[in-house]
């Protein structure tokens, strides 16, 4: 009975969001954007109920269609790894799809809406079956028609230049990453003669070197997607230049497939190995630093909160190598924390990250532009969605007593159960949590400036568009990111249920018995729950009293004093870069950036400007030497071509010849 | 939950007390007479007393964050060990949350600063955010060392002079100390991070985030100041005072560390000057080469069975 309605469920939300998606391209503008989120929330509310069953159960359910063409036999199977995927997905994208009807649907000329509906809808079906696929081509088939449809959701605002060359970057990263999924899978498939995952897991346990190869394949192909160092570039480039809808669907959602097909891998073996492990563990550090100092650094916002989304994957893929880790060693606490802690903040970042990303939007639709730098005073404009941006801010660094901060104790916490092991890894993991905290306190600087420079202070643009007018917030903006904020103070105040409800997830990707480290985390985070309770009501209770102390006295209102500043002009007020520009000076060797200073020259000042830009150095890396590279192979190989007879007569003449020796000597 | 009575005093009372002989060092080496001791309760009093002054540049955030930031504090005040059997609030991996918490008391008064818009409280909030980033691995480095060595995570099992006797596991006690001190030179705002008595543009980094509070909200800030000290101090104190001595003793040796910090913080005071801005980080950034000495030693002593 249950089977039926985890599979039911599933196909029935799909369904919907077939309809929704296909049809709604039929119906006048207005109607449209209705429909399309009513069917989004239906079929999310469906596809939701069959995930959490999914995930609850410790069993799997499967659906086995053998068909011999095209793809092989279709064979979907809902276990708990898959279900978590399918909750995760189906919480936040029905959000999104409603968002986006104050977005992109109040703005039809800008943006192709029939285009948009049907690639949304698309994108989130094809993600759903993703998770449940266990035949590698519907596998490659799906992640292909996922890039595609993100690609073209990416371009659908078909005026804007900027979004149209990210895409295209976009696309051609993602192809080059699906060769080396391409090949992993090809030689799966040839040494196996079969598609399905779980004969994979023969080869992969038969020699540790080709399971470190495959891996390393792998590694690349799903990393790209992710977007761990160095395969980063394009995320960057294509989630500030997307839509803010569709920015917080490939931010907080689609990225989390490339995660999803690590754990699908890993779940396959029965022994990782430690090059993996390591690996890793190195890549995921540095991306969560090297992304956080860019973070630091950025004066646009979406590109700030692409730079975020960056470092979390890399706290992901730490904790996901501390659970390798734990495989490795034999720990299952180290194992289950590890595990844990990644499912954990996967989940906690998808929401607080789509919160932002689509609150972002409402930023652009007020000020039409992403430069910090010409905003200002924000928050008595948008008073909601400003406080909403504070609540995913704190998340976001991981401080008490939101998800955030549940999610990086159990990372943290992971680093720590493993130090008793060997003198190596103690070392090893000691310095990951020194590197982490270091992330942590650089993400504080970030997001403190973030806050303060759009939403703070005064606004410094006096341009006539960005100016305050007749804009109260209306709901259809700020309901759904309510509703996330909303979700991330329970998931903050009692993670343990949530630790509870993806437990059979993390038993998916381990053979081990875990149920006691697993009860053992349990308790601990029960703990660390009571104990965020209490903070909340030391602060509510503080609250209380400045309330009381305030109510009964007078409160003047008087411009700001700070030791007789002038408030010359609000472009006098700390600009963003100045204030993170020591923190950069410490990361300066990682962050390539480029100052154009023109100075006050002669006896009486002239004008003077700075002028402060950094570049992602993998991005010139690739631009310029490996496309250099690629073109100059292609100018050798053009001279092959000729414009006469001869030289192709010549060739063919000498094909003939090639092949009769080749057989000759062959025989 | 135990309540026991000393630790609550302390963490209530002592930040005045503590207060009051830092400035009666100061003066004593200035050869005045000084305050009074209980100077700052006074002072906190007449604050609380007082209306606000409100500047139409702010939001709500500016109201929300001295409670934040008190509370905050208090919190963490809670989850210390003291002289009861345990503290208020414990369980394995609550240092990561006493952090937390003071990183989050932190992130508001950032938010505080920026709130006033103008150019000064922008430059204050910049150097507080960086210079806090610099010590944030030493402390981690030295507290998972220290989990290694007492083989348990919360804090009533990590504090305690370590066992042993040797001058390795001396030396490492003395090094958690320096660093700790000099974690709370900077929490606290003292020379040479930041001066706490000049209102000068180039030269404020603390006061400046917290110039256009008035009334209560300065109340809080300043309170909040001074109980993060005595947070710490109490936490250099428990280093010092070998684990599973009687409370009454505790009692006293606590309270007699407290009053030498505080003496040393104001003789400190009053014998340099703060660094250049741009020397700070030069400064901070030692605490990260001792934690990891602290580390290699700790890994020694517990590789030489010498736990």
């Amino acid at each position: 009975m249950a089977e039926e309605m985890t599979t039911g469920l599933f196909f029935a939300g799909l369904a919907v969001l077939a309809v929704g998606g296909i049809l709604s391209g039929w119906f006048p503008h207005r109607v449209q954007t209705a429909i399309f989120s009513a069917l989004c929330v239906a079929g999310g509310g469906l596809t939701l109920s069959s995930g959490v069953t999914a995930m609850t159960r410790p069993d799997f359910v499967e659906i086995h269609w053998a068909l011999e063409f095209p793809l092989g036999d279709v064979l979907l199977r809902f276990d708990p790894l898959a279900g978590f995927f399918i909750t995760v997905f189906s919480l936040v994208f029905p959000i999104i799809a409603f968002h986006s009807r104050s977005y992109v649907g109040r703005d039809p000329e800008r943006f192709h809406l029939g285009l948009y509906h049907f690639q949304f809808a698309l994108l989130v079906v094809s993600m759903l079956l993703l998770v449940t696929t266990r035949n590698a081509l519907v596998f490659l088939v799906l992640w292909e028609l996922m890039s595609l449809s993100s690609f073209l959701l990416t371009a659908s605002e078909p005026r804007n230049r900027e979004a149209q060359s990210a895409a295209v970057f976009y696309l051609i990263a993602m192809h080059v990453a699906v060769l080396f999924l391409i090949a992993g899978f090809a030689y799966l498939i040839g040494r196996t003669g079969s598609l399905d995952f779980s004969d994979f897991g023969r080869v992969l346990d038969s020699d540790p070197l080709v399971r470190d190869v495959l891996f390393a394949l792998f590694f690349v192909g799903f990393g790209t997607k992710a977007g761990f160092f160095p395969l980063h570039t394009w995320l960057p480039k294509a989630h500030p230049a997307a839509p803010a809808p569709v920015s917080a669907l490939m931010s907080g959602l689609m990225i989390k497939t490339g995660i999803y097909g690590i754990l699908r891998l890993i779940s396959l073996v029965q022994d990782p190995g430690p090059a993996a492990a390591f690996t890793l563990l190195g890549v995921s550090l540095f991306t969560a630093l090297y992304a956080i100092l860019y973070a630091m650094g950025e004066r646009d916002l979406k590109k700030q909160l692409a730079y975020s989304s960056l470092e979390n994957m890399g706290l992901i893929g730490t904790g996901i190598a501390v659970g390798l880790l734990g495989q490795i060693y034999g720990n299952t606490l180290l194992l289950v924390w590890g595990y844990g802690g990644a499912l954990l903040h996967l989940f906690h970042h998808a929401l607080f990250k789509s919160t932002l990303f689509l609150l972002s939007g409402t930023v652009y639709s007020r000020m039409h532009t992403r430069d910090m730098e010409d905003m200002g005073g924000l928050a008595k404009r948008i008073p909601v969605t400003s406080a909403l941006f504070l609540m995913g801010s704190i998340a976001l660094c991981g401080l008490p007593p939101l998800a955030g901060f549940a999610s990086e104790f159990a990372l943290f916490f992971s680093l720590l159960q493993g130090i008793e092991t060997s003198a190596q890894l103690f070392f090893i993991l000691i310095c990951a949590l020194a590197l982490l905290s270091l992330v942590g306190a650089f993400a504080v600087i970030a997001f403190t400036k973030l806050l303060g420079v759009v939403f703070l202070g005064v606004n410094r643009s006096s341009a006539p568009g960005q100016q305050a007018a007749d804009e109260t917030e209306r709901p259809g903006e700020v309901l759904g990111p309510a509703l996330m904020s909303g979700l991330i103070l329970f998931a903050g105040a009692f993670p343990q249920f949530v630790m509870a409800a993806l437990a059979p997830a993390v038993a998916v990707l381990t053979t081990a018995e875990i149920s006691s480290p697993l009860s053992a985390m349990l308790g601990t985070l029960s703990r660390l729950s009571a104990a965020i309770l209490v903070f909340e009501g030391v602060l509510i209770a503080v609250m209380l009293l400045r309330w009381s102390l305030k109510r009964k006295k007078k409160t003047d209102r008087f411009k700001t004093w700070d030791c007789a500043y002038e408030a010359p002009r609000p472009r006098m007020q700390y600009t963003a870069s100045s204030y993170t520009l020591q923190a950069e000076g410490l990361g300066k060797h990682l962050l390539a950036a480029r100052s154009v200073v023109q100075k006050p020259e002669g006896l009486f000042p002239g004008p003077s400007s700075v002028k402060r830009k950094s570049f992602d150095f993998v991005e010139i890396f690739i631009r310029v030497v490996l496309s250099g590279l690629v073109e100059r192979f292609f100018r050798l190989v053009t001279h092959i071509q000729s414009n006469t007879h001869q030289t192709y007569v010549v060739y063919a003449i000498l094909f003939i010849v090639f092949n009769f020796t080749w057989i000759l000597v062959g025989r | 939950m135990e309540i026991p009575v000393f630790d609550w005093a302390l963490l209530f009372l002592a930040p005045f007390l503590f207060r009051g002989v830092m400035e009666k060092t100061k003066a004593f080496w200035a050869g005045r007479k000084g305050p009074r001791v209980m100077q700052f309760l006074f002072d906190l009093v007449r604050l609380l007393r007082k209306g606000e002054v409100i500047s139409p540049t702010t939001t709500y955030l500016f109201q929300l964050a001295p409670s934040v930031v008190l509370a905050a504090v208090v919190f963490a005040g809670l989850l210390l060990p003291g002289v009861g059997a345990r503290p208020p609030i414990s369980f394995e991996g609550d240092f990561l949350l006493f952090l937390a918490v003071l990183a989050l008391g932190s992130f508001f008064a950032l938010v505080n600063a920026w709130d006033i818009g103008s150019s000064f409280e922008g430059m204050g909030a910049s150097r507080e955010a960086v210079f806090r980033s610099i010590p944030e691995p030493a402390f981690f480095i030295v507290l998972g060392s220290l989990c290694l060595y007492q083989g348990a995570f919360s804090f009533e099992k990590l504090t305690g002079v370590l066992r042993g006797g040797s001058e390795l596991s001396l030396l490492v006690t003395g090094l958690i100390v320096v660093i700790l001190f000099i974690l709370l030179l900077l929490e606290g705002k003292r020379i040479p991070m930041d001066d706490p008595a000049t209102h000068l543009e180039l030269t404020m980094i603390h006061e400046v985030m917290i110039l256009d509070n008035s009334g209560p909200s300065l109340a809080f800030f300043q309170y909040a100041s001074a109980m993060k000290m005595v947070i710490f101090s109490k936490l250099i104190a428990l280093f010092l005072i070998p684990a599973g001595t009687p409370a009454a003793v505790a009692g006293l040796l606590i309270t007699a560390v407290l009053f030498l910090i505080a003496v040393t913080i104001g003789t400190i005071e009053s014998s340099m000057a703060r660094l250049r801005l741009v020397r700070v980080p030069d400064f901070l950034l030692p605490t990260i080469g001792l934690s990891l000495i602290v580390m290699f030693v700790i890994l020694l002593l517990v590789m030489g069975g010498l736990r």
